[in-house]
């Protein structure tokens, strides 16, 4: 199921953006098809696989816009191949409507979104976590995705190579949320010799569109190898049949896409924890911003603050069981936004939440965390 | 200065090499053996006008990657020293044709020839940010310039390559005898 294989890159430490690291997971996971429409601040990945994908046999093609690019995308995976666009904010506004496609289809495809201020065209270079209810609520109807946040720039290595494998193992998109900041930072980046990577599940002559079970993921078949295939973003059946009328089967299509997302959270969440045995205070953090929390964390403990670190690796599905968890009795939500996924927090914390903003384009420091934090314990 | 921790902003205008200048100096430090962390700062019309761009060299690994405290400004164009000198905390090395100095800032000021260096033995006035990193790596002694020269031959390949290292190596030396001005 999940084979080793040897990197294309010769193994050792690399000085990248982030940005350069994840063109070359999405190589090393086995992406061999990249559509995308260039835009700051994600375009130096679609630059980078504009040449390495030929250099791998892949295919890469610059498209008209965003709206093709996850098209073609979507048609690259159903002919065979393991592919990926990167865009921002304003882009991935653009590709919603096929990405609620892809998620109906059940078709594994990854979506970088290297976030930039908004709204709309909004400040091209700077960072924001302005897309993180986008890529949870953005399109239409009922569903789940998973949505990965790196927080260095090894980690847009190792979650861009983690979100090839969600994907093909759910069939479902992952969207890795990346930002301005991350996306042109330099950092140290090990690349390993070998890197595990989960294969495309597929069976020919039994049914592509359901399973018996109600959480089940499908086999997959490709084009052009004698399968029968029928993919339509309308309801269907098992075996891909309009089904427009008939509410048992849009009942049980529904409730699939989302339970095989939702009964599997043990398998799909990723967090990690520092000094929260015994925390009165938790931050609750994620991308680059926990960069800054971390900074803080420490920062008050050496003032004597019996203070934590919940940091969020995996966005979506939400980590609720985690918040849950938390024995604080205030829980710190910095995020660069007016207090997205502090919403989430909110809903299932067990202690008082309080938001930490900043929305002006720059980069939160762990000064503003700390102030907040000296402020929430007094 | 802190020993263990070395933040450092080069800061000049869009087309001076102000980014590749932090991308060598960074790369050197990661072969020296430091952490190393290394961010820019343009905005989309970013030719002419304030260029930035940070690396941050630790003995430890580096949880807040950007710059926090200002330990040296290498100054290349009178926009970035007028910017960011009054937040550095330790030295700052100028390129003398582009900046004058405000002196009475308590803080080490070290001139710097260096697109006049590199005009007349380079005939390249682009160099001139390979020989500040250079001058600053000599007199501080954060880098050392095999590293230096190293890293470059990592990011520059072909006939560019040997006026490059001529340029770090005219910085060197330059850097080992410049002196404070106070």
């Amino acid at each position: 199921m999940s084979p080793k294989i040897k990197n294309l890159l010769p193994p050792g430490n690399y000085f990248f953006e982030g940005n350069q690291a994840c063109a070359e997971a999405a190589l090393a996971a086995g992406c061999r098809f990249f559509a995308g429409y260039p835009i700051s601040p994600s375009s130096e990945i679609l630059e980078r696989l504009s040449w390495r994908l030929p250099e791998v046999g892949g295919v890469f093609i610059q498209m008209e816009d965003e709206i093709a690019s996850i098209a073609a995308v979507i048609g690259a995976v159903w002919a065979g191949a393991k592919a990926m666009t990167a865009t921002s904010g304003p882009g991935l506004s653009l590709m919603l409507e096929n990405i609620g496609y892809a998620i109906i289809t059940e078709t594994p495809c990854v979506v970088v979104d290297v976030q930039r201020a908004g709204p709309s065209t909004g400040q091209a270079t700077r960072p924001y976590d302005g897309d993180i209810m986008q890529v949870k609520w953005g399109s239409s109807g009922d569903y789940q995705i998973i949505a990965l946040a790196p927080w260095s720039v090894q980690e847009m290595y190792d979650l861009t190579i983690q979100a090839f494998n969600l994907a093909e193992l759910y069939r479902v998109p992952v969207f890795v949320m990346g930002d301005a900041a991350l996306a042109h930072l330099r950092e140290s980046c090990r690349i390993p010799e070998e890197v595990e990577i989960v294969g495309r599940k597929k069976a020919s002559g039994v049914a592509h569109f359901g399973t018996d079970e109600l959480s089940g993921v499908p086999p997959m078949a490709s084009f052009g190898e004698g399968e029968g295939l029928i993919i339509t973003g309308s309801t269907h059946d098992a075996l891909g049949y309009r089904r427009t009328q008939d509410s048992d089967i849009q009942q049980k299509l529904v409730n699939r896409l989302n339970e095989k997302i939702l009964s599997n959270v043990g398998e799909i969440i990723e967090t990690e924890e520092y000094f929260l045995e015994g925390a009165d205070v938790a931050v609750v953090a994620y991308g680059i911003v926990a960069r800054a929390a971390l900074a803080a964390v420490k920062e008050a403990r050496l003032r004597g603050i019996k203070i934590g670190l919940l940091r969020l690796k995996t966005l979506w599905p939400f980590p609720e069981e985690k918040i849950r968890a938390l024995e604080a009795k205030k829980i710190v939500v910095p995020e660069l936004n007016r207090g997205q996924l502090v919403r989430e927090v909110e809903r299932v914390a067990q202690a008082e939440v309080i938001s930490v903003n900043r929305v002006d384009g720059e980069i939160m420091r762990p000064g503003e965390i700390v102030e907040a934090i000296k402020g929430v314990r007094d | 200065m802190n020993d263990t921790k070395k933040e450092i902003r080069i800061a000049g205008l869009g087309g001076q090499g102000v980014v590749f200048a932090a991308q060598l100096l960074g790369r050197a430090g990661v072969l020296e053996g430091w952490f190393v962390s290394q961010s820019s700062f343009y905005g989309p019309e970013s030719r002419g006008t304030l260029c930035y761009a940070d690396v941050i060299l630790s003995r430890e690994s580096i949880d807040f990657p950007f710059v926090t405290r200002l330990d040296i400004l290498i100054a290349l164009s009178q926009e970035g020293y007028d910017r960011f000198a009054k937040d550095t905390v330790g030295c700052t090395f100028f390129d003398t044709g582009r900046v004058k100095p405000d002196l009475s800032l308590k803080m080490e000021h070290f001139s710097v020839t260096a697109e006049e260096m590199a005009q007349k033995e380079l005939g390249k006035k682009m160099a001139a940010n390979l020989i500040s990193i250079a001058a600053c790596c000599a007199k501080t002694g954060i880098i050392s310039k095999e590293f230096l020269i190293k890293a470059l031959q990592e990011l520059i390949e072909g006939s560019q390559r040997p006026v490059n290292i001529k340029a770090l190596e005219l910085g060197w030396e330059l850097g080992i005898k410049a002196v404070a001005h106070v």
